[in-house]
């Protein structure tokens, strides 16, 4: 196991497959950590109903910069890994017979783009309010 | 220019199916998502979010059932997204079967805790 994973992430890093790598490797790492976000996130809440005090605590306690900064960092994840998947959805589902090797790559580069574009103004948006409380 | 034609005519296993949800929960997974993260961090904001928040949310059934529905298809997808990852780098069955029995747990468990405390809401 330990080897599979030195030679794979080795293969993550090292493997020359231009934007589309790129995608895969950004998809993998933005899942990933979205589920452990999600994860935390499910006990973090939860605890508003098995322990309001400890919730009240932990929620002030993660007014902080570098939470809000990790917060803003999530969002571009979350919006990179949704608009990527329905790239991935849209043409493995409806669409196997419109990919191409040069259609791919073109697709793969609109996604970032798409992404940036939706991010941007969450960033603003969340910059103001964690000002409120940071 | 590279086409591509499938013909199948199998029956779908496990793996197939796994691979079917994560795109048809993905298309799910984007409204379910996004909505929630565009009310409660864009429109609502961190300043306003306390405990007294989430009673009123959670005192209501219909977004009772919208935390849910979150929980269920996010939480399921993620952990069947890192049995994909995980798969990548482990060949042995036994090996397998193991961290199949390690991520339904892990699944199982947090998913109780989760909607039981969304059904349960918060006593005032
Ligand atoms: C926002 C809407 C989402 C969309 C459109 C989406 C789409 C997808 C798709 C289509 C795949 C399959 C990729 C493949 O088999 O090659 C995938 C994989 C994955 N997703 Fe999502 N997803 C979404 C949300 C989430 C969330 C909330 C989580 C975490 C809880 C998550 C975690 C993962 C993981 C860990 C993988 C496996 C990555 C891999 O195999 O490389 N996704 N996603």
């Amino acid at each position: 196991m330990f080897n599979n994973i030195v030679h794979g992430v080795h293969g993550y890093t090292h493997y020359k497959g231009g934007a589309g790598h790129l995608s895969f490797v950004m998809h993998r790492v933005s899942g990933l950590g979205t589920l452990l976000f999600l994860s935390m996130h499910i006990l973090l809440e939860s605890t508003a109903h098995y322990a309001p005090h400890l919730y009240e605590r932990l929620n002030a306690g993660l007014r902080t910069p570098i939470a809000l900064a990790a917060e803003i960092l999530m969002a571009f994840l979350v919006i990179f890994h949704g608009v990527n998947g329905y790239r991935i959805a849209y043409f493995d589902l409806f669409h196997i017979d419109l990919w191409s090797l040069p259609a791919a790559p073109k697709a793969a580069r609109a996604t970032w783009i798409v992404s940036l574009l939706l991010w941007f103004p969450a960033f603003i948006i969340m910059l103001l309010h964690g000002l409120h409380v940071i | 220019m590279i086409t591509l034609k499938r013909e199948t005519s199998f029956k779908p296993n496990y793996e197939i199916r796994a691979w079917k949800y994560m795109r048809l929960s993905a298309i799910l997974l984007v409204p379910l998502v996004w909505i929630h993260t565009i009310i409660n961090t864009l429109i609502v904001g961190a300043e306003n979010i306390n405990l007294n928040f989430v009673a009123t949310r959670w005192a209501n059934i219909g977004w009772q059932v919208y935390d849910i529905l979150l929980l269920t298809f996010a939480f399921s997808h993620g952990v069947n997204g890192l049995r994909q990852v995980l798969f990548d780098f482990t060949q042995s069955h036994t090996a397998r079967r193991i961290l199949n029995m390690l991520l339904l747990l892990f699944w199982i468990l947090l998913s109780l805790v989760g909607a039981s405390a969304i059904l349960g809401g918060i006593e005032k």
